[in-house]
């Protein structure tokens, strides 16, 4: 993989479609686990300013992932700061969003099931360990990367990566308990359009 | 292994599952922003590399212009200041100036000759300022003393030797006697043993020089404290050629 990121950084078009295809739908669930809207063109602009600085980088597949990562954390933050626009586009872009999703064969379905059901738990936790949990468990990064990221402890991110993978181990015949700051639950089923809360 | 951790095992497997068909989408359009981030990028640093080795090179040579003048400053200015003052000098006139251009500065240097005023160039006689101006006097005033007893031959025969004491001397009562001592003095003449010096305007001598490499040096009127002629001057140190 470091030589991957060595032929993207100069250009090389199979090198970045491997980078991509490695890493996008890591980032697409770290994105729909935080509950964004829109976590494709999050994803985007987080592509953009890899490309926009990887000249830069210089590391292991490791440092690569955790730069990755870090960088999405920052898009995220800044997406939330504009609540009223993410809204509003949540609304209109529901439908969109879970007929993209719509699997093709019955293994893919029942992958794409699998990992439904875990973001919808993780959604329902706490926004912290949401992402102490994504970040460790996608994004397979170090305690002191995480906490690094999230600008806390390392023994803070302990606790809540194992407070979170506890709310993953419960049984899956319990409902998970939708928070109600969640606005976006995107699931493979074509369901009514839900009220925002 | 207990039924939490299977399902957390579960759980932690989906979301490191590889990625769904769904979630490969837009692989070709993400490809093309970041290959079009990463020619601007480059492009930028590029260009700012550039600029910044055009301005270094720009400041490197201003730096050595600047510095070089400065450097050079004072001797060039000097030797512009000199090169205008051996100008200045009377004596100097469209013959003699390239006889006259360097060992005149420490010697005539400042005789405000009025006969040639006309011929003279144009940047001597009128300077009421030139510091030669003051000297003269002075010289003038030790000069009949010493004439007499200080008078050198300079290179080249004898009408030149005139000639030069004729240039040096500033105009005045005693001039005419200085030319006069000169003219009647044995420099530049052949067959003279008494000055002790060669002649070199002997034209069988293979050491005479040619009539545009001597340089009639001035006759000691020019400097009263010094009875020597310019250093160069064969004929220097011999005494004066009317012992």
């Amino acid at each position: 993989m470091e030589e991957v990121i060595e032929r993207a950084r100069s250009g090389d078009v199979d090198a970045l479609g491997h980078l991509w295809r490695a890493y996008n739908h890591l980032l697409l669930r770290y994105f729909r686990g935080k509950g964004m809207a829109e976590p494709e063109d999050l994803a985007s602009t987080v592509w953009v300013e890899v490309a926009s600085s990887l000249s830069r980088f210089e590391g292991s597949e490791y440092d690569f992932r955790r730069w990755l990562f870090t960088i999405a954390a920052r898009r995220r933050i800044d997406d939330i700061r504009s609540t009223k626009r993410q809204e509003a586009r949540t609304q209109r872009d529901r439908q969109t969003t879970i007929m993209e999703y719509a699997p093709d064969t019955q293994v893919v379905a029942d992958q794409a099931a699998a990992i439904d059901r875990a973001l919808a738990i993780i959604r329902t936790l706490p926004s912290d360990q949401a992402e102490a949990v994504l970040l460790r468990v996608i994004g397979e990064l170090g305690i002191a990367e995480v906490a690094a990221i999230m600008g806390a402890s390392e023994g803070n991110v302990r606790v809540l990566v194992h407070r979170g993978l506890k709310r993953l181990a419960e049984p899956a015949s319990q409902p998970a308990s939708q928070p109600a700051s969640d606005p976006a639950v995107v699931t493979n089923q074509p369901r009514p359009t839900m009220s925002s809360p | 292994m207990t039924s939490e951790d299977h399902n957390s095992d579960v759980s932690i497997a989906a979301l490191r599952s590889p990625a769904l068909p769904a979630e490969q989408v837009g692989e070709a359009a993400a490809v093309t922003a970041m290959l079009e981030v990463l020619s601007t990028t480059r492009a930028r640093v590029v260009g700012r590399r550039t600029r910044r080795g055009i301005t270094i090179a720009a400041v490197t040579v201003a730096s050595l212009g600047v510095g070089g003048l400065v450097a050079a400053g004072p001797g060039f200015f000097q030797a512009a200041a000199n090169k205008v003052f051996i100008n200045d000098d009377p004596t100097t006139n469209g013959q003699d100036d390239e006889n006259e251009d360097e060992d005149e500065q420490d010697e005539v240097s400042s005789t405000d000759d009025s006969s040639n005023d006309d011929q003279a160039s144009d940047d001597t006689s009128d300077e009421s300022d030139d510091p030669s101006v003051e000297i003269a006097p002075q010289r003038s005033e030790t000069d009949p003393a010493n004439t007499s007893d200080e008078i050198i031959c300079a290179e080249g025969n004898h009408g030149q030797t005139v000639s030069s004491v004729a240039h040096a001397t500033e105009p005045g009562p005693d001039k005419g006697q200085i030319v006069s001592q000169a003219a009647q003095s044995d420099c530049g003449k052949t067959n003279v043993s008494e000055d002790g010096g060669v002649q070199p305007d002997d034209p069988g001598n293979p050491n005479a020089t040619t009539p545009a490499d001597t340089r009639p040096t001035p006759t000691p009127p020019t400097n009263p404290g010094n009875g020597n002629g310019p250093p160069d001057d064969p004929g220097n140190g011999n005494g004066n050629p009317n012992d």
